[in-house]
């Protein structure tokens, strides 16, 4: 299991190799989204900004610096230039730190790096939370590029951790935490036993943006249990003993695809992105996908 | 209920490492998973299953000790305490009757069945023999523990065209089965000829009397030449087990085609014996029941051999023939046995004195007076007869006779000494060299008046009959089982038997079971011998009227306690196996699911 004290990290994020290929994926970002991690944040709200964006009659009041004096000396008429507000960004990560991601722990967290990492480079703002039974700060709102190493160190101290998993608990948390709008990227294997539905409807109600990435493991879609076992739930420590026949294995298949395809309508439901993944496929190759795809949009 | 071997009843204490065993094995591993609600879902279960889950776990234990107690009960060789631990000989009766198909039942085939259920059922210890009865009692399995041999020997009786025959039980009779320890059953349909049963033999009767079934077949058979005709004589006897006379057709044929069809009233039992002249030549015959469909088929056709007289040539190359014609006359007048030859050539046998004259044609000789005038004779022979019951010999009297004019002279290496005087002269031997055979009387008839004797006639017969294979009368079929002695067969004549399939050709005389050229016909068929005298043909059919009447002629015991079935070591083995198959399930299922 990934687990992590404060001390010593399971795995590590600042290793010169994985932040070679953050870069990589940067660069990629770059050349593809502008930099950006989400394609166009424009807004149509006109102000202070660099971006020219149209021309207006001088009021009272107005930023006497934005008054086109050239116009007025050919003009004699106060004229204003007008600048497209470019408005922060805020990348609001939300890694899954219960027990059932202890076997996705790693992925999980190359996978925010990556994401956290290509919106520090484009000047965003990243706040990544871990959640299990309730939402714990892993890293405070920062930007720029000089955030990138405490972030990755904070990723890395993650720690597996709670006894139930909260999904809509947390959500609720953060609603209460970000009111203002962000883009919110849950990453998990959305193993809630309350559900996941409130929770993402939540999010998206409140005005944020949501790319749901669901990371799944071999051994969560395919039973390879034969015969009698005993059963422990990773998370709540229950027990169950069962015997398990072919056709009890092909029921829990069953079951998995049934949740998996309840998440993909639900998202859908909601204008939520999502991308399924399994941990077999490498993150940065994930990332690419996303990005070559428009970056995190629904 | 004793065990035969309580030692091994210790092994129960092994229960108890395999309750801590089984305790360790039935503990099941424990997996962690990251969606047990998944599972919960899954296992939305019966409560009833849910139950059985639970106990199975118990059950398996169970199971498990049960297998153990089976197995060591089984290795203490329990057995009841009244049990029969006697051995047993199985004598299966395979005669004609048993294959008899008695409304889709043969007797043959339940017999088996039930000595195959007495093997299964030997307890441990116990042995088993089986042997078949017709007319001979045939050893198929001695004594022995192994079942699978028994059971060959089983399987290998398979029916015989033989009647049983009065006393064939007798050597179980005269047997101390009391001091053997051994338990006989004769497993039969207790039909045949005085079928007599030894007191303690125990019957097992497969065919009950009050199950009448309707057979009719060829109690007897014979196929004559009509002296002086060419016509021959057809006579036969049919016996019946119907309650009513039926109307049938007796067909007679040759090379399959029918020679003479006859139309015939069959009374119930044995019928009176029906005669017809029938033309035709001499060859094979056959003699079928035509159209009738009944319970034994064997005993609807009997084979015939018609043929025609064939007498011993005779010449007299010696001196007083007139007696030797009067003696060959005799014998021709009466049966057409013997007929004089008027050319040495042409002759069977050739009678001379001193010494056989080599222009016989057969090459067989009968001599008197051997030797010549510069031998002694032996002034008072006192004759002994060494070979008893000789062909030759049949009807005189030997040790009587004076052997007048008998000389001291020395038979040739290799003879068969027949008589000799009490001074070791042979005084009647048989020579052979190649072909030629010659008997020789060292004795001269013409001396004393043996002329005029009783037995000259009968030494002339004896002989010229014993050298023309002659010396028994050649029906024209046998009752199977019949001992034969082939035309041409004696004491170191060999004569080559062709038999039907499957008898394979062998010779008999010389070293074969059959004791001086007697040939038995064990099965219905043509057989054809070739020895000194030609070759022949001779039949063989089921002609008996006791076994094709089907007519029980004892009811044994209703029931018969006989221990059946396996023997509780190998059954509460088996139970065994199949506990420890169940458990095996059960495990199979909570480790593979």
């Amino acid at each position: 299991m990934a687990t992590s004290t404060d001390s010593q990290p399971a795995f590590s994020l600042t290793d010169p190799a994985f932040i070679r290929r953050l870069e990589s994926l940067s660069l990629l970002a770059r050349r593809v989204l502008g930099g950006k991690l989400q394609a166009n944040r424009r807004t149509r709200r006109k102000g202070a900004g660099i971006s020219f964006a149209d021309y207006a009659e001088y009021n009272l009041g107005d930023d006497h610096r934005a008054i086109d004096w050239r116009i007025y000396g050919r003009l004699e008429h106060l004229i204003i230039k007008l600048f497209e507000v470019e408005e922060d960004m805020t990348l609001v990560l939300l890694v899954d730190a219960s027990r059932s991601m202890a076997a996705k722990a790693e992925y999980a967290a190359k996978l925010a790096a990556a994401l956290a990492y290509i919106a520090l480079m484009g000047m965003d703002r990243v706040v990544i939370y871990s959640i299990s039974e309730s939402l714990r700060v892993v890293q405070e709102p920062c930007h720029g590029k000089g955030r990138l190493l405490p972030m990755l160190r904070a990723l890395e101290r993650v720690s597996i951790t709670g006894v139930d998993s909260d999904f809509e608990a947390c959500c609720r948390t953060l609603q209460a935490r970000h009111r203002s709008r962000a883009m919110v990227v849950p990453i998990s294997d959305f193993f809630f036993p309350g559900g996941f539905e409130t929770g993402l409807s939540m999010l998206r109600y409140s005005n944020h943006e949501v790319f749901a990435i669901q990371v799944q493991d071999q051994s969560d879609r395919v039973c390879d249990i034969r015969g009698d076992a005993d059963l422990l739930c990773v998370e709540t420590g229950h027990r169950r003993r069962i015997t398990v026949t072919p056709r009890e294995k092909r029921l829990y298949e069953a079951a998995v695809d049934e949740w998996n395809r309840q998440l993909r309508e639900a998202c859908a439901r909601s204008g939520i992105g999502l991308s399924s993944i399994s941990t077999e496929v490498p993150f940065d190759e994930v990332i690419s996908r996303i990005l070559r795809r428009g970056g995190l949009v629904a | 209920m004793t065990f035969l071997a309580p030692g091994f009843l210790i092994a129960l204490a092994l229960a108890i490492p395999l309750i801590g065993i089984y305790v360790l094995k039935v503990r099941p591993r424990q997996v962690p998973v990251t969606a047990i609600f998944l599972w919960d879902r899954v296992f939305v279960e019966k409560q009833t299953s849910a139950l059985f889950r639970k106990l199975r776990d118990l059950l398996s234990l169970l199971l498990m000790l049960a297998a153990l107690m089976l197995l060591v009960s089984s290795a203490a060789r329990p057995r009841l305490e009244d049990a029969d631990n006697r051995d047993l000989l199985l004598l299966i009766d395979n005669s004609i009757s048993m294959s008899a198909d008695r409304e889709g039942v043969v007797a043959l085939e339940g017999a088996r069945s039930a000595a195959h259920d007495m093997v299964t059922g030997l307890s441990t210890g116990r042995r088993a023999a089986v042997a078949s009865v017709s007319d001979h009692l045939e050893f198929r399995s001695l004594l022995t523990h192994d079942t699978r041999r028994l059971r060959d020997a089983i399987d290998g009786i398979e029916a015989s065209d033989l009647p049983t025959r009065p006393g064939v039980l007798e050597p179980i009779q005269k047997a101390d089965l009391a001091a053997a320890n051994l338990r006989v059953i004769l497993l039969t349909d207790g039909v045949g000829d005085r079928f007599e049963i030894p007191e303690h033999v125990e019957m097992m009767q497969l065919a009950q009397p009050a199950d009448p079934v309707d057979n009719i077949g060829f109690a007897a058979a014979d196929l004559v030449p009509v002296p002086g005709a060419e016509d021959m004589l057809l006579l036969f006897r049919l016996v019946s087990s119907c309650e009513e006379s039926r109307s049938i057709e007796v067909a007679l044929r040759q090379d399959g085609a029918i020679v003479k069809l006859m139309p015939v009233e069959v009374p119930p039992g044995v019928g009176e014996p029906m005669m017809y002249r029938v033309p035709g030549p001499t060859g094979r015959y056959q003699l079928e029941l035509q159209s009738v469909s009944d319970a034994l088929a064997a005993d609807n056709r009997v084979l015939l051999v018609a043929r025609a007289l064939r007498p011993v040539n005779v010449a007299i190359q010696t001196q007083g023939s007139w007696f030797f014609e009067n003696a060959v006359d005799a014998f021709d007048r009466s049966a057409g046995l013997l007929r004089l030859a008027r050319e040495a050539e042409s002759a069977d046998v050739c009678i001379s004195f001193g010494a056989a004259d080599e222009s016989c044609g057969a090459g067989l000789h009968l001599v008197f007076a051997p030797g010549s005038e510069s031998d002694a004779r032996i002034e008072t022979p006192l004759p002994r007869q060494l070979a008893a019951d000789h062909p030759a010999l049949q009807f005189v009297p030997v040790e009587t006779l004076l052997f007048a004019g008998a000389r001291r002279v020395v038979a040739p290496a290799g003879s068969a000494i027949l008589a000799r005087d009490a001074s070791g002269t042979p005084l009647i031997w048989q020579h052979r060299e190649g072909e030629r055979v010659t008997l020789v009387f060292n004795f001269d008839p013409a001396l004393d008046e043996f002329f005029l004797s009783p037995w000259f006639p009968l030494i002339v017969h004896g002989a010229a009959t014993h050298l023309g294979g002659r010396t028994e009368p050649v029906a024209s079929t046998y009752p199977t089982g019949s001992a034969v002695t082939p035309p041409g067969a004696g004491p170191g004549e060999p004569v080559t038997v062709r038999g039907p399939e499957p008898v394979e050709a062998h010779t008999i005389g010389v070293a074969t079971r059959e004791v001086s050229g007697t040939l038995r016909l064990e099965q219905a068929g043509y057989y054809v011998t070739t020895a000194r005298g030609g070759e022949w043909d001779l039949a063989a059919a089921p002609l008996n009227r006791f076994e094709s009447s089907l007519a029980s002629l004892e009811e044994a015991e209703p029931t018969l306690a006989v221990t059946r079935g396996r023997p509780i070591p190998i059954t509460l083995g088996i139970i065994a196996i199949i506990v420890l198959v169940a458990e095996e399930i059960l495990y199979h299922r909570r480790k593979v699911g």
